[in-house]
């Protein structure tokens, strides 16, 4: 899938940077309520293309900023999260580099095996790679909204799976 | 107004079916409410924009299972208020906005040449910004939330606030109370101000 198909707008974050925002919408008559952006109502709708099709959600089901205590992962620098479930899902581990623009992802594929994995990201092309015999796979991407579609290589082969996009 | 349950479930329903223009019909209905909620949280315009697609990717990802589909508003609202609670943990702090114009410096705005109507109104509308920028915090989120076009329903700026249903009506009552002597103590006299 190209990356124009899944709503995103490239380097929309970088944007800010530029001084003057240029999505800063005057204030409607009778109160201040900001009106939408129309990148962010266009992205809405562009999303559309993105929704899953024929393949299983995993969806986010565990966030160490949200839902673990920060004091178990050693690191505190590295997030855990889990897609899915033992059955069915990936643990996932990201680091952010220094400059807080590129992110390490280290997934393990649950239950671990072969596949194929499409990294999809707001700030970046369409990737595959494949994971080792174990279901493991390490990758660099820029920070921003990321999914993956996870592809078990085995016969029969097996519907997808699409883990929750997430912003890392 | 913003949807009817019938109408929300009727567009949930189509969506998840492939049809683009009731997602569509979708967005324009709450896209207003997800972006009040990010300005609730004070968050950087990038990520303000970041949480309002992350929130309309998930309810793609949860367009077919639903359980109340008539009540997708609320979902949303939801769904967009963890999301800017995961940013906020993940900044570690909540970041103060990076993109407020500040009026009095705002080049542009003070080297635009206006007509006087239009430059009265304009002097209105910072005053009557100034007096909702000086309501408490919380006014001014629930206040955001009513003012939208379309209005949200009771339940859905509940789940965007994180107020109890009952208690919208009388805060909402308040706030509205200490905008009017905050217009009226600025002595701002104008029709907007007048039909709050």
């Amino acid at each position: 899938m190209s990356q124009e198909g899944l709503g995103f707008e490239q380097g929309s974050e970088g944007s800010e940077t530029g001084g003057r925002n240029p999505w800063r919408t005057p204030e409607v008559e009778g109160g201040s309520v900001e009106s939408v952006p129309d990148s962010v109502r266009e992205a809405a709708r562009r999303a559309f293309d993105a929704r899953p099709r024929d393949a299983l959600v995993a969806d986010l089901t565990f966030d160490s900023l949200l839902d673990g205590d920060r004091r178990a992962t050693a690191d505190p620098d590295q997030r855990t999260l889990r897609f899915g479930d033992s059955d069915a899902g990936a643990d996932v581990t990201v680091t952010t580099a220094a400059d807080g623009e590129r992110v390490t992802v280290c997934v393990q594929v649950l239950p671990p095996q072969a596949c194929k994995v499409e990294i999809r990201s707001s700030q970046a092309p369409t990737t595959t790679a494949s994971t080792d015999e174990t279901g493991l796979l390490e990758y660099t991407l820029p920070a921003g909204l990321m999914s993956m579609v996870i592809r078990p290589v085995r016969a029969p082969e097996p519907r997808p799976l699409h883990t929750a996009w997430v912003r890392v | 107004m913003s949807l009817s349950p019938e109408d929300a479930a009727k567009f949930v329903a189509e969506a998840a079916g492939g049809d683009r223009a009731a997602w569509e019909k979708l967005v324009d209905a709450y896209g207003g409410l997800i972006w009040a909620i990010t300005r609730n949280h004070r968050l950087r315009h990038g990520d303000a924009a970041d949480v309002s697609q992350t929130t309309w990717l998930r309810l793609l990802e949860n367009i077919d299972r639903l359980t109340d589909p008539g009540r997708v508003g609320a979902w949303l609202a939801t769904t967009a208020r963890r999301e800017c609670l995961r940013l906020a943990a993940r900044h570690k702090r909540t970041v103060l906005v990076a993109d407020e114009v500040e009026l009095d410096t705002d080049p542009l705005r003070a080297h635009t040449p206006e007509l006087d109507d239009a430059l009265l109104l304009a002097e209105r509308d910072e005053a009557l910004r100034g007096a909702f920028e000086s309501l408490p915090p919380r006014c001014r989120e629930l206040l955001r939330l009513i003012l939208l076009d379309p209005a949200p329903s009771y339940e859905e700026i509940s789940a965007a606030v994180g107020m109890p249903i009952g208690s919208i009506g009388p805060t909402r009552g308040r706030c509205l109370d200490k905008l009017r002597i905050l217009v009226k103590t600025s002595g701002i006299e104008s029709a907007s101000a007048r039909s709050l």
